[in-house]
């Protein structure tokens, strides 16, 4: 078979699974499953994603959570909301943000670590973030009590639309403000 | 009937960012007098309304007034015994600190409204689940559990069983941190739940919250065979039962 062809079937079969998986599919998933490697399949993939965004399709291919998932375009959440009566994922609360904020960016960090920035009881929040799967426990850490430290999950990666951890917005260094701080005062 | 709009915070250091940012004020040279008045303005009006304040506006607020009482005094007067609750410099820290991080939750707020906009497929093909669940046989009954139990504890006392480390644990803890490995691995060796408890202590509430699991349907026991080793498995079929 030509190296053409070849590619062709790779790219379908791509397709298929992106199709039928339920989860974002890391490009290492799709080498490991079509014995190719690592370079060719993301170069199919992104190829693939190049094809859904010129043409008329109602699907992207969105690079999220350390993978990559087929889903519809933002132009038609009004109609798939109409057709599903719920609603799929409801807001978080500004607490819950705020919290999910410290442990995303300090991870692994303990629910005393999310008290101590914001100043107030956080037990109910934290708990609520696990309810919904967007944090998890990573460990104990080795203080007295053995505290849990949270750590955040690819649920919360798809939640944000995110594609890894380093994803994340990008939020002003606490050096450089206290830096900031002192030479102020000096 | 009428209803005051009144802006809710999320805690005392939200207030502050709130007065800070009303009066245009500088963020690292905060009048301390202006500030505790305003604050304190506030925290009357809450009470008066009848709102619930929480305890951590009310120590923010004795935090300022000290604060501002030992602005007010010469220096020297205070003796080095009379420990400030929180210095100036330690209360400017925490706000730039919880400032970042606030900025930071409406950064994800964008990007959750955004997301919130895009579908996938969430369906769970019955044919691939059922594929999961054939590796277990029988389904393990109390007496199972209870002598895998015994087992644990038998092996426990061997070892150090005092431990004067202050820890508490309680069996909701105990039922977050089970679901939440269910939610990572499938299911569980019964025994690897145990293998992280130094104290009796632990170790029972840890098997409590594994019957309260049970009871309520969450999880099923499982072995491979008749009195093999127990796993538990998330319970599937529980909206049905």
């Amino acid at each position: 078979m030509a190296e053409n062809t070849i590619l062709a079937e790779a790219k379908s079969i791509i397709e298929a699974v992106l199709f039928a998986a339920d989860r974002p599919v890391s490009v290492g998933q799709l080498a490991g499953l079509l014995e190719m490697d690592f370079d060719t399949v993301e170069s199919l993939i992104l190829e693939l994603q190049q094809e859904y965004d010129t043409g008329k399709h109602s699907f992207q291919i969105q690079e999220i959570a350390n993978g990559f998932q087929i889903c519809t375009r933002s132009e038609y959440a009004n109609w798939i909301k109409k057709y599903y009566t719920t609603e799929v994922s409801s807001r978080l609360t500004t607490s819950a943000l705020e919290a999910l904020a410290i442990i995303a960016y300090k991870q692994p960090a303990t629910r005393a670590d999310v008290e101590e920035i914001r100043g107030v009881n956080s037990d109910g929040v934290i708990r609520t973030l696990l309810e919904r799967k967007l944090i998890n426990i990573v460990g104990r850490k080795d203080a007295p009590g053995r505290p849990m430290m949270y750590g955040t999950t690819d649920d919360f990666l798809i939640h944000f639309g995110l594609k890894d951890i380093s994803d994340l917005p990008a939020i002003e260094e606490l050096d450089n403000v206290l830096g900031k701080y002192r030479t102020d005062n000096e | 009937m009428y209803q005051v709009k009144l802006e809710t915070f999320e805690g005392p250091l939200d207030l502050l960012l709130y007065l800070i940012r009303k009066n245009e004020m500088d963020i690292y040279n905060i009048p301390v007098a202006e500030i505790t008045e305003q604050y304190i303005e506030y925290i009357n009006l809450m009470k008066s309304l009848d709102l619930d304040i929480a305890g951590e506006f009310l120590v923010m607020a004795a935090t300022l007034l000290q604060m501002k009482s030992e602005a007010m005094l010469p220096a020297g007067v205070i003796s080095d015994d009379d420990e400030p609750l929180m210095t100036r410099e330690e209360l400017v820290r925490q706000l730039l600190e919880y400032k970042k991080f606030r900025e930071a939750a409406i950064e994800l707020s964008y990007k959750e409204e955004i997301q919130r906009n895009i579908y996938s497929r969430t369906f769970s093909d019955p044919i691939i689940e059922s594929l999961e669940l054939k590796e277990y046989k029988v389904s393990a009954t109390l007496f199972d559990l209870l002598f895998a139990f015994g087992e644990i504890l038998k092996q426990m006392s061997k070892e150090n069983a005092v431990d004067f480390r202050e820890e508490t644990f309680t069996v909701q803890q105990k039922i977050d941190s089970i679901i939440e490995l269910l939610s990572k691995h499938k299911r569980i060796e019964f025994s690897k739940l145990f293998s992280d408890s130094y104290i009796r202590l632990e170790v029972i509430v840890t098997f409590l919250a594994v019957l309260e699991l049970v009871k309520r349907r969450k999880i099923v026991a499982r072995q491979s065979q008749l009195f093999g080793s127990i796993w538990l498995y998330p319970n599937k079929n529980q909206d049905s039962v």
